[in-house]
């Protein structure tokens, strides 16, 4: 078990954001969080980044207490992905990218041929080499978003938190997203990654959490959770399957 | 652009600073009311003939130039640094008050206890000054400040320190203290010794050493605090890191030259594109370019011929503010 959350809550003005929920990640797992707006999934994702102490329970990471850890060791083992991180300076794609080795290197020591070698994997990987040389400032929505997942993974990290990488994307950077992270999480790697495309999530993870009003209500295998009970009570949709090995799931009314 | 050629993009741009500044030092040395030999004066001082050259040289001019250099290097070290901090081109330690912060403390210490205090209260003084009208800044615009909010912030606590010099100026009881306090709120280099440098370069190499090694740590921050915490850098560790040091290093400044404004602000901002627009290499690129500055500023004033001499800080606004405006201008444009 690589990351486990035991019984976590976030509290804000008095508001359960996060209630109790419980999670854990293998190696080798790609696992999906989904829930409808304000569920508390980008909430969660900063408590299991040991970004935000938990108000209640607690956050193993490799077996070690989050929010005691060494921040540069957490940094090696784990990245996370914003939902839409700002870029403040007019740095180039490149050189955004290059900061993802950060954790790896020493204040004054230069990139190693290793440094560079994932440099280079992360931007083939999120297609981002015709960006390489752009104004990372002057970036679309979804180039950004690249640009950011290939940051987080010129990190190598063991785990990686993505919040809605696939949101800003179009088709094909969507399906490939999903890929490179579907080919993140094997070995002794995983990912959490958090989506609104239900065809996505149920296709592409091994397992998902469904996220409810700061509550986890259901996880399991895609299909187990994403069944039309849980969808008409979380989401207050009707939905109709298809599909079959490339499952989708399309919402046709509101209850 | 790859790593190598980024080195020794950097390397050269460090060397041309480099040389800017030891040329300047060297004209400084030499232009003055009374143009010097330089090479007899050196070789009079050296010799220990106190010849008037001798003299000039050892007590005028070679304090003035490094303090000039000091300073200038202060100023634009800390303008790059809390523009990185808080990643925002239009933060400068004047912008922000930390500059009028510490020149009101030490106008303060001038004021009531001039003469009778030792004289490592005034710099110390000034210090308190900067670190509080910084943390009262921040406190005010917060952690995700937009440019408005800072400046808006900025300029309370300007008008707030301000008003205090007026009030003490206007209390004064003679012209002659008056003319005193006037002098620290022009910023001034001239009449300077040995004793004033020695005085302030503790402190400002403290403060310069506080900043070894938050480059990285402000490159990561171009991400946002958050991401920049993912990554392993401590947001509230390097605030006041960053605070303190710029206290340090700006309240010596003010303690000695008194409040010389802009050259934190456009410093850093003339040399970004040189650098990628990266804060960590910014940061060394923008000490040599305040000191070449600061040092260009004071022989300007020098062969600038006016009945009454200029003071630098005049120098420094009178180029300094439009390029203020200039700056905002563009930035109503970009983020506004």
């Amino acid at each position: 078990m690589i990351l486990q959350a035991n019984s976590v809550s976030l509290i804000r003005a008095n508001r359960h954001l996060v209630n109790k929920a419980k999670l854990h990640v293998d190696e080798g797992e790609l696992v999906g969080l989904i829930g409808p707006n304000g569920a508390g999934k980008s909430s969660l994702l900063n408590l299991l980044a040991g970004l935000l102490p938990c108000d209640a329970g607690d956050v193993a990471l490799t077996g070690e207490n989050i929010a005691t850890m060494n921040a540069a060791r957490r940094s090696r083992l784990l990245a996370w992905v914003a939902q839409s991180g700002p870029v403040n300076w007019p740095l180039s794609v490149e050189r955004i990218i290059t900061l993802g080795r950060r954790p790896h290197m020493g204040p004054w020591q230069r990139l190693t041929a290793e440094d560079t070698h994932a440099i280079e994997g992360a931007i083939t990987a999120t297609d981002c080499e015709s960006l390489r040389h752009q104004d990372a400032t002057t970036l679309s929505g979804g180039e950004r978003t690249r640009m950011l997942l290939a940051r987080a993974l010129a990190a190598q990290p063991r785990i990686l938190l993505a919040d809605e990488p696939v949101a800003a994307l179009d088709l094909k950077h969507q399906l490939q997203t999903m890929r490179v992270l579907r080919e993140f999480a094997t070995g002794n790697r995983a990912c959490v990654v958090v989506l609104h495309d239900l065809s996505l999530a149920a296709r592409y993870c091994d397992r998902l959490y469904l996220m409810h009003e700061g509550k986890m209500v259901a996880n399991g295998l895609p299909l187990e959770v994403l069944n039309r009970a849980n969808l008409k009570d979380v989401y207050e949709v009707e939905v109709e399957f298809g599909g079959g090995d490339t499952p989708w799931i399309v919402p046709v009314r509101e209850v | 652009m790859n790593q190598a050629q980024f080195i020794k993009a950097d390397r050269r741009l460090v060397l041309c600073l480099l040389i800017s500044v030891m040329v300047l030092f060297v004209l400084s040395l030499a232009i003055g009311r009374q143009p010097l030999p330089l090479f007899a004066a050196f070789s009079d001082w050296l010799r220990g003939d106190d010849s008037v050259h001798a003299i000039i040289l050892s007590q005028i001019r070679i304090p003035r130039a490094l303090i000039a250099l000091i300073a200038g290097a202060s100023l634009g070290l800390c303008g790059a640094a809390m523009q990185g901090l808080l990643r925002n081109p239009l933060a400068s330690p004047g912008l922000v008050g930390s500059a009028s912060g510490a020149a009101f403390f030490a106008v303060l210490v001038l004021y009531f206890g001039s003469g009778v205090v030792a004289h490592w209260v005034l710099p110390i003084a000034a210090m308190i000054g900067a670190m509080l009208a910084t943390v009262l800044v921040y406190m005010m615009a917060g952690r995700d400040s937009s440019v408005t909010t800072l400046i808006l912030a900025g300029v309370a606590i300007n008008a707030l320190a301000t008003a205090g010099m007026s009030l003490l100026l206007n209390l004064a009881p003679s012209p002659f203290a008056v003319r005193e306090l006037v002098l620290w709120t022009l910023g001034d280099i001239t009449d300077r010794s040995m004793g004033d440098f020695w005085l302030m370069l503790p402190t400002t190499i403290a403060g310069w050493l506080l900043l070894i090694g938050v480059g990285g740590q402000l490159d990561a921050l171009t991400l946002g605090e958050r991401t920049a915490q993912s990554m392993g850098v401590q947001p509230g560790r390097l605030r006041w890191r960053v605070f303190i040091a710029v206290s340090l290093a700006v309240g010596a400044a003010v303690a000695t030259v008194g409040m010389i404004g802009f050259i934190g602000l456009v410093v850093p901002h003339l040399l970004r594109p040189y650098v990628g627009h990266e804060p960590g290499r910014l940061l060394p690129a923008s000490a040599l370019g305040g000191a070449a500055m600061l040092l260009a500023a004071d022989i300007g004033v020098r062969i600038i011929p006016t009945d009454v001499p200029l003071k630098v800080g005049v120098l420094t606004a009178l180029v300094g503010a439009p390029f203020f405006l200039h700056l905002i201008v563009r930035s109503r444009r970009e983020y506004l």
